[in-house]
């Protein structure tokens, strides 16, 4: 395949105390595709996903976003280049509405956020983008409502919907369907199928069938190490992952 | 309704003082000018406190470097207004962001500590410096001179405190309501999703760190001109937590909260006083009372909430 590699991980390392948590880890994504990775719990995937978006630092490796090497920048700078996370554990600013969470998204976009006197909830540069990422989560609904005060199934969109607020170049999904019911989760799914294609992104999700609806490569991550790499349909071939993974639920 | 209490003590704080005098009540235009220039002072630690999250533990430092901003110039018999609150203005500013850059790396119980420590350098520095009356204090005989203005005259000087205390409730509520008071709030309610969005929100607050101190100057240099007297205990560390029990008091983060929390402190304070000499015990009881039944302080009990 010809296609572009936005984001190589090259021999990623990081271990909190004894546990190394990622362990070794090498990785491509492309430009356009949904890239999952699927493993068992405490396999290192939230640890992955904060390192390529800057929260921890690596003990070894580097990090390529677009042939630059990103991995000893913070967090803040990282996001500038185009990388976006959504986190597994909901991550939102609690006091603030809904539609404020998302215009702040907007605003880290947008750069100018040293202007003291204009009102920012009234600038429509950046409360249309704002409602428009609402609308594409179906979110638009509770924009008036305060962040804390939303069911959990709409904190996860609220999630996916900062994200894309951002306009990222590199979306870095952390478990988006967590704790969602059967609907929310259907619904979820039609979102993120409506950005395939559109948008670049790194999945880590538990639910397989969303995950082999959706990818266009997956990488298994076991103990902290990729123990298989390759179509959907291959590693569901795979016999090690079988093993190792999935187990009789996946037969 | 906290609005409408706080648009309430406006009014009363507009048209009283003239009241005052005309009901042969002088004394009552002194409460009100303390009270305005404290208000304005914990309206601007209201900024970085309620509004950003920085529980700043010595903000009661601009007050006395405002203060000395007026005196020291004063001494050297220079009492041209206008350098007065350029002096105050610049110097806290200055003292605001070089200790902010050490202070806003730190977090919680340190950042208070660090703050405070920061605050009892300033007050150790003017107690030891004799020339300027050290402990003791220096006595300002002649008030900031302005065109037009006479300071000397208690209803002038109390309105040009009360032209502050506008100024500055306006300024806060605008910059909480622009991007940059939008990064503020994020940044308070949670810091992690705000860097993971892009934002280097240290430098937002370092700014909005300097603002507040600047804003606070402009306190101190009225106060210091009201009080005809200023003295290293204008910045003492129970300055700066009888400013956050005003924030605190009033309510945190509510535009009116430390308006509300200020009149209600020099009211039980002229009170509790007059009751006990311990007047500060149930002060103290007081406030805990507040921050674990009604975390939004007063404002937030007249909205309706609890903690
Ligand atoms: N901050 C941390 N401190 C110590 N150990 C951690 C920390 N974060 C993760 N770990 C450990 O690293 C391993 C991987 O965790 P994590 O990345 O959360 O896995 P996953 O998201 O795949 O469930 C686990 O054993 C976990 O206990
Ligand atoms: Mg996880």
């Amino acid at each position: 395949m010809a296609e572009e590699a936005l984001l190589q991980v090259e021999d990623l390392k990081k271990s909190f105390g004894g546990v190394t948590a990622v362990d070794g880890v090498s990785m491509t994504v492309r430009r356009g595709e949904v890239h999952a990775v699927i493993g068992p719990n405490g396999a290192g995937k939230t640890t992955l996903i904060s390192l390529l978006a800057g929260e921890i630092g690596p003990d070894r490796g580097r990090i390529l976003l677009g042939g630059r090497d990103i991995a000893r920048q913070p967090a803040y700078a990282r996001a500038r280049l185009g990388l976006a996370r959504s986190f597994q554990i909901t991550s939102v600013v609690p006091e603030m509405r809904v539609l404020d969470n998302v215009l702040l998204a907007v605003l880290a976009r947008d750069g100018r956020s040293f202007r003291f006197w204009h009102p920012a909830r009234s600038d429509p540069a950046l409360v249309r983008p704002a409602e428009a990422a609402l609308e594409r989560v179906s979110l638009a609904h509770a924009a008036g409502e305060r962040a804390d005060a939303i069911s959990h199934g709409e904190h996860r969109q609220l999630e996916i919907a900062m994200t894309l607020a951002a306009e990222p170049e590199l979306l870095l999904l952390d478990e988006p369907m967590a704790g969602m019911s059967a609907e929310e989760s259907r619904r979820m799914t039609g979102i993120l199928e409506g950005l395939k294609g559109e948008k670049t992104m790194l999945l880590v999700e538990h639910d397989m069938d969303v995950v082999f609806a959706l990818a266009d490569r997956i990488d298994v991550l076991v103990g902290g190490r990729i123990a298989a790499s390759g179509t959907p349909e291959a590693v569901r071939a795979d016999e090690a992952v079988r093993r190792a993974y999935l187990g009789d639920e996946a037969v | 309704m906290s609005r409408r209490v706080g648009w309430l003590l406006l009014a009363l704080l507009a048209a009283g003082p003239p009241l005052a005098l005309a009901a042969g009540q002088p004394f009552y235009v002194d409460i009100m000018t303390r009270l305005v220039c404290l208000a304005a002072a914990a309206t601007s630690l209201n900024f970085i406190l309620g509004h950003g999250g920085m529980i700043s533990f010595g903000h009661a430092a601009y007050i006395g470097i405002g203060a000395y901003a007026v005196g020291i110039p004063a001494y050297y018999g220079l009492h041209d207004g206008w350098l007065h609150l350029l002096l105050a203005v610049c110097c806290s500013a200055l003292f605001a962001l070089a200790t902010g850059v050490i202070a806003l790396r730190t977090r919680g119980v340190y950042f208070i500590m660090i703050t405070m420590a920061f605050a009892q350098m300033v007050f150790f520095a003017i107690v030891s410096i004799e020339e300027y009356g050290g402990d003791d204090g220096l006595v300002i005989d002649i008030r900031s001179e302005f065109p037009l203005l006479d300071l000397e005259d208690g209803l002038t000087l109390y309105y040009v405190c009360f032209a502050l205390l506008l100024g500055t409730l306006y300024l806060v509520h605008r910059l909480m309501r622009s991007r940059f008071g939008m990064v503020i709030e994020g940044a308070k309610g949670n810091e992690r999703r705000m860097a993971a969005l892009g934002f280097a929100f240290y430098r937002h607050r370092l700014a909005a760190y300097t603002l507040a101190g600047a804003l606070c100057g402009l306190s101190g240099a009225m106060l210091g001109n009201f009080t005809n007297f200023i003295s290293p205990e204008m910045m003492d560390w129970t300055r700066s937590g009888e400013l956050i029990f005003m924030v605190v008091l009033g309510g945190a983060g509510a535009l009116f909260g430390p308006l509300i929390g200020a009149a209600a402190f020099l009211l039980l304070e002229e009170l509790l006083s007059g009751w006990t000499v311990y007047w500060q015990l149930p002060f103290g009881v007081l406030l805990i009372l507040v921050v674990l039944f009604a975390r939004g302080g007063l404002a937030g009990l007249l909205e309706g909430r609890r903690g």
